[in-house]
């Protein structure tokens, strides 16, 4: 903790890597579900017409 | 019946581990996997998969796959809330102590966060790629895994595990559902397949888990029925297992194939329930080794085996459905 900011807290170099670990998975999922959308809508839309 | 529960005072050292729990985590992406039950979920992908597959209708590839990881991400939330919920309790039984958040790696408020969130999603995806009855299901199925089953049945009654199988009966269903638009007697036959499934299953490893289960004050049927009452209700649930799987042979859900493997995989049941109900299982104390699933002491064989053969037997019914219908049936 810092002196002048009481709040804060600086993450160990081990909860900083794991973070980036959940934010790189994070960010696949995401990417995934776009994906998953747009395929959706385009197979719905040819299976309409 | 209501249970008061010595885990909790037990709970109080999880809570002692996850009120530990400071800053940002070091949780990874794998433990919030295993917040989803994956070998739960492998059992759900699977029969829900075999719902697709046997329902009477064509369905793409495509919309396979998309329904079954609908189905598996809402299987896997419902795991999350779960894990949420029981913390407490999880951290004192030794089968499940290294879970994430009795680990306190994941806190508790994150698993109910990621359920929701996971529910939520899995739910429109489902009604995105297929229909409103099947997203409908599976919405069901989420509600009464985590709060009818995990909240109200689990701690309050010995039947928990009766009443609560229905969620783990309607993937399937879901499956049909999705392909079909509605819920025939095919699909009902599906879902009364795991249906009865289930107590025979989790009662086999109830009874060499006892005191697992006793110590968290969960009230499994071994704990407040007693162990021999529990390996007759065993057989009797058996008994009428090999009836409904007989089912199947009469709607023509199943051929020739489905029927030769469902006599010899109901045998093989039926005899395993049986040595069950005439064993000792569970009149003795716990697991040879706590945290494995199988090693057992010699008095609770009997029922180390009827668990391990009712996982393959599942698989090898629903296999057997869906292998015919790939077939389409020429047999």
């Amino acid at each position: 903790m810092s002196e002048e900011h009481p709040e804060t807290y600086t993450p160990t170099a081990e909860e900083l890597k794991a973070r980036n670990r959940r934010n790189i998975a994070i960010a696949l999922i995401l990417v995934a579900f776009m994906v998953f959308v747009f395929l959706s809508i385009v197979m719905r839309t040819q299976g309409a017409a | 019946m209501n249970i008061q529960s010595p885990a909790l005072e037990k709970g109080e050292a999880a809570s002692e581990t996850m009120a530990a729990f400071k800053g940002i985590g070091t949780a990874d992406p794998s433990d919030y996997f295993a917040l989803m039950k994956p070998r739960v979920m492998s059992l759900v992908v699977f029969t829900a998969w075999v719902g697709l597959i046997a329902a009477p209708v064509s369905v793409s590839l495509w919309k396979m796959i998309t329904v079954v990881l609908c189905i598996a991400v809402g299987a896997g939330a419902s795991g999350a809330l779960n894990m949420w919920y029981d913390a407490d309790i999880d951290a004192a039984m030794s089968r499940t102590k290294k879970r994430p958040v009795p680990r306190g790696v994941v806190r508790a408020e994150t698993a109910l966060t990621f359920g929701v969130i996971m529910s939520a999603f899995s739910v429109l995806a489902l009604t995105m790629v297929s229909n409103y009855l099947a997203a409908g299901i599976l919405a069901f199925t989420i509600f009464f895994y985590a709060v009818i089953y995990t909240m109200w049945l689990k701690r309050s009654t010995p039947q928990n595990i009766v009443i609560g199988g229905a969620a783990g009966a309607f993937p399937p269903m879901i499956g049909w559902v999705a392909a079909t638009g509605t819920i025939t007697l095919d699909a009902v036959v599906l879902f009364l397949i795991i249906f009865l499934w289930t107590p025979p299953h989790f009662w086999a490893l109830a009874l060499y888990k006892t005191g697992d289960y006793e110590k968290v004050g969960v009230p499994m049927m071994p704990n407040i029925r007693g162990a021999k009452s529990t390996r007759f209700q065993i057989f009797i649930y058996a008994i009428l297992l090999a009836f409904i799987c007989a089912v199947p042979v009469i709607t023509g859900l199943g051929g020739m194939i489905y029927a030769v493997i469902a006599g010899i995989m109901n045998l093989g049941f039926l005899a395993l329930s049986f040595k069950v109900w005439k064993s000792r299982a569970g009149e003795q104390a716990d697991a040879a080794d706590e945290a494995s699933l199988y090693a057992v002491k010699s008095g609770d064989l009997a029922a180390r085996n009827l668990f391990a053969f009712s996982i393959v037997y599942l698989f090898v019914i629903f296999g057997a459905l869906a292998a015919e219908s790939l077939m389409g049936g020429t047999l």
